[in-house]
């Protein structure tokens, strides 16, 4: 630190101080511009956003009358709110039910697509489903999974399976809602895990080969270990996502059948936009918006996200 | 400590013929050193040793067992790779103690190997860090220890040095010599230095374009080479090569005449096959066997004079342009651009005929 210090002192004696700091306040100025239009974009759709829910969670607001401040009777109420725990209660099952199985299934299909078929036509039909939105897959599943005319019930039919009821159960409605988001997702998961594997260099495998490890040692113990970051990655962006399911529910179940899909974003999108209590669904955004830095800190501190072990 | 053999061992991928009719026997606690140009095959003749590449046909030996269809885990060989290969997310001890885990070794034998062959590579202070946290030296000696302690009956190195700074490998050449005599084993060494290979070798192997150029001990190939590729690929600086054309063959004995040089016709002896009057022939000096005086005196230009202190390297030309080196033990009145003398003695020169072949 104090080389440092001295470095700058001797140049502010030979004058060329104010010359380096205009540089440099040049030069800082240049990097906010090339920052400056994803800035715009952060600051617009995301923190403004933010702080203008949390103003609206502590008012009464509903749309038609001014927004009265009422302090923080929304956070009582949400405490007190059952449905709204329920709905909670509905989306980390979804989560159970999305996050291990995509997951894992996802990273099968990576080290298959490494290990056997090496093309671009392979990796390119398993990523298609993510290319679609999401709305679009919930209606091409709601057909699908149609108890009478889906093809799948068809299917069922065809290999000695009885008929299900899918979507308009309500045993089987969030389990249906999983298994469209796994569908779109896990190729997108997939060619991340594939990635991932092409960074891991090939000759620890052939060191591997030669101490005597076999197929699923190599995999416990050096696949897995060092995809570590790309875990990291996939999970943190999966689970936060898995979270705030709500397009795929909408075009399908719209939180039905008896609340079965009732989701807490879904939730939240009934208060605001149907029963017009836009500080009551602000004041739930925002305990979901706390919960999920929460979750995301603590997978990341599980996880280690910031070391890798390759070089 | 086991022996190895190939037998007519070739390797193909598709049409592609890589690797020719191996031959070559290596003896039981022999140092055998690959070594030719990039490309040649040799490392892949070591991987398909070690079982990370199959045989294409041929059969391979190890201890006189048949290996070619052996898991490369039970052929008792041991590999340190040219990245080292260290498994990063390991410690040291993790690194070289992983081999020993498959084969049901207990732990304190695992820990009572580890600790023995750190002592060995003075490694004792660092089992507890990764990979990362080493230095390329340290890196390559963990490799090292992670072949020594699965005790192996051969040892294969894939150009373990290359990626070691100049001082570390000379450094670490010599503790590989000194290892290689502390324990007696079979060593099979891949390298395109071929320093490393004269120096570390009982036996090198020189390979061309996936075929065997001529097998022996070092100072043998450095003395004797069969062909026009071995004596220009081993020594440094290259043997110099000069044209030249058959003027009289009387008995065994053949006179020459220099192409492109100012030089006076000289006879050598000869044992084996005669060349023919006006065969084009490839006469081959080594720069240490030129000299100021001697029998055959060649006019030459400097071009450049490196002193390097107890020697020094004169690079001249001929006439015709051709680049001719010389090494003296003491130089120091050569200046750039001179004209200056380089002659030989005929005993110190090579012969080969127009196919690149010695006639000896």
């Amino acid at each position: 630190m104090t080389g440092r210090s001295a470095d700058k002192s001797v140049n502010a004696d030979k004058g060329s101080g104010l010359f380096g700091n205009r540089l440099r306040r040049k030069e800082a100025l240049t990097g906010y511009l090339f920052i400056l239009p994803a800035l715009i974009g952060l600051i617009a759709f995301f923190a403004f956003p933010t702080i203008r829910a949390a103003q609206i969670s502590l008012t009464n607001w509903n749309l038609m009358r001014p927004a009265h401040w009422i302090g923080f009777d929304n956070y009582g109420k949400l405490w007190a709110d059952g449905k709204f725990w329920d709905s909670m209660q509905i989306t980390l099952l979804y989560v159970i039910y999305n996050i291990p199985l995509q997951t894992a299934l996802g990273l099968i299909i990576a080290v298959l697509a490494d290990r056997l078929a090496k093309s671009v036509l392979f990796r390119a039909v398993i990523i298609a489903p993510y290319l679609i939105s999401n709305v679009v897959a919930g209606l091409v599943w709601l057909l699908m999974l149609d108890p009478l005319i889906g093809l799948t019930n068809a299917f069922l039919t065809g290999i000695g399976i009885p008929p299900q009821s899918f979507l308009s159960s309500p045993d089987q409605a969030l389990i249906s809602v999983a298994g469209i988001s796994i569908w779109r997702h896990v190729g997108f998961t997939a060619l991340l895990f594939y990635a991932g594997l092409q960074s891991i260099p090939r000759d620890l495998y052939e060191a591997a080969r030669l101490d005597g490890a076999s197929e699923s040692a190599m995999f416990r113990m050096i696949t897995l270990p060092l995809l570590r970051p790309v875990m990291v990655f996939v999970l943190v962006t999966s689970v936060v996502g898995s979270f705030q399911v709500f397009d795929v529910i909408a075009v399908t179940t719209q939180g039905g059948p008896a609340n079965s899909t009732r989701a807490v974003l879904w939730y939240i999108y009934e208060n605001a936009f149907q029963f017009s209590r836009m500080g009551y669904a602000s004041a739930m955004s925002m305990v979901l918006f706390v919960f999920l830095i929460l979750v995301t800190l603590l997978q990341m501190r599980l996880l280690r996200a910031d070391s890798s072990d390759l070089g | 400590m086991s022996s190895l053999e190939l037998k007519n061992v070739n390797k193909r991928y598709g049409e592609a013929h890589i690797i020719h009719d191996i031959d070559l026997k290596i003896e039981a606690g022999e140092f055998c050193v690959f070594v030719g140009p990039s490309g040649c095959g040799k490392s892949t003749l070591l991987r398909m040793i070690a079982g990370l590449e199959d045989i294409s046909s041929g059969s391979l030996a190890i201890g006189g067992e048949p290996m070619n269809d052996v898991d490369p885990a039970k052929r008792g060989v041991a590999m340190v790779f040219q990245s080292y290969a260290l498994y990063p997310h390991m410690t040291v001890r993790e690194n070289m103690g992983f081999g020993l885990r498959f084969d049901k070794t207990p732990k304190e034998e695992i820990n009572r190997r580890v600790n023995e062959a750190a002592a060995v590579l003075e490694l004792d202070g660092l089992l507890d860090r990764k990979p990362k946290a080493l230095s390329g030296g340290q890196r390559q000696r963990v490799a090292i220890g992670r072949a020594i302690v699965r005790k192996p009956n051969v040892f294969l190195f894939d150009e373990p040095l290359s990626n070691l700074d100049a001082e570390l490998r000379v450094n670490m050449r010599v503790e590989i010599a000194r290892l290689h005599k502390e324990l007696g084993t079979t060593i099979i060494y891949v390298t395109h230095d071929q320093v490393e290979a004269m120096t570390l070798a009982d036996k090198i192997v020189v390979l061309r374009a996936g075929s065997i150029e001529q097998v022996g001990a070092p100072l043998t190939l450095y003395d004797d080479p069969d062909n026009l590729f071995i004596a220009g690929f081993i020594g440094s600086p290259k043997m110099n090569f000069l044209e030249a054309t058959v003027r009289e063959v009387t008995g065994q004995s053949v006179t020459l005449q220099l192409d492109d040089v100012e030089a006076a016709p000289f006879s050598m002896e000869l044992k084996g096959s005669m060349p023919a009057e006006g065969d084009k022939l490839t006469v081959g000096i080594r720069p240490e066997s030129l000299s100021p005086e001697g029998a055959v005196q060649i006019k030459l230009t400097t071009d450049i004079v490196e002193h390097l202190g107890g020697e020094s390297y004169i690079y001249a030309r001929t006439q015709a342009n051709q680049r001719i080196v010389m090494k003296l033990a003491d130089a120091r009145q050569f200046r750039t651009g001179e004209a200056i003398t380089a002659a030989f003695d005929v005993s110190r020169a090579f012969l080969f005929d127009a196919a690149g072949m010695r006639l000896r």
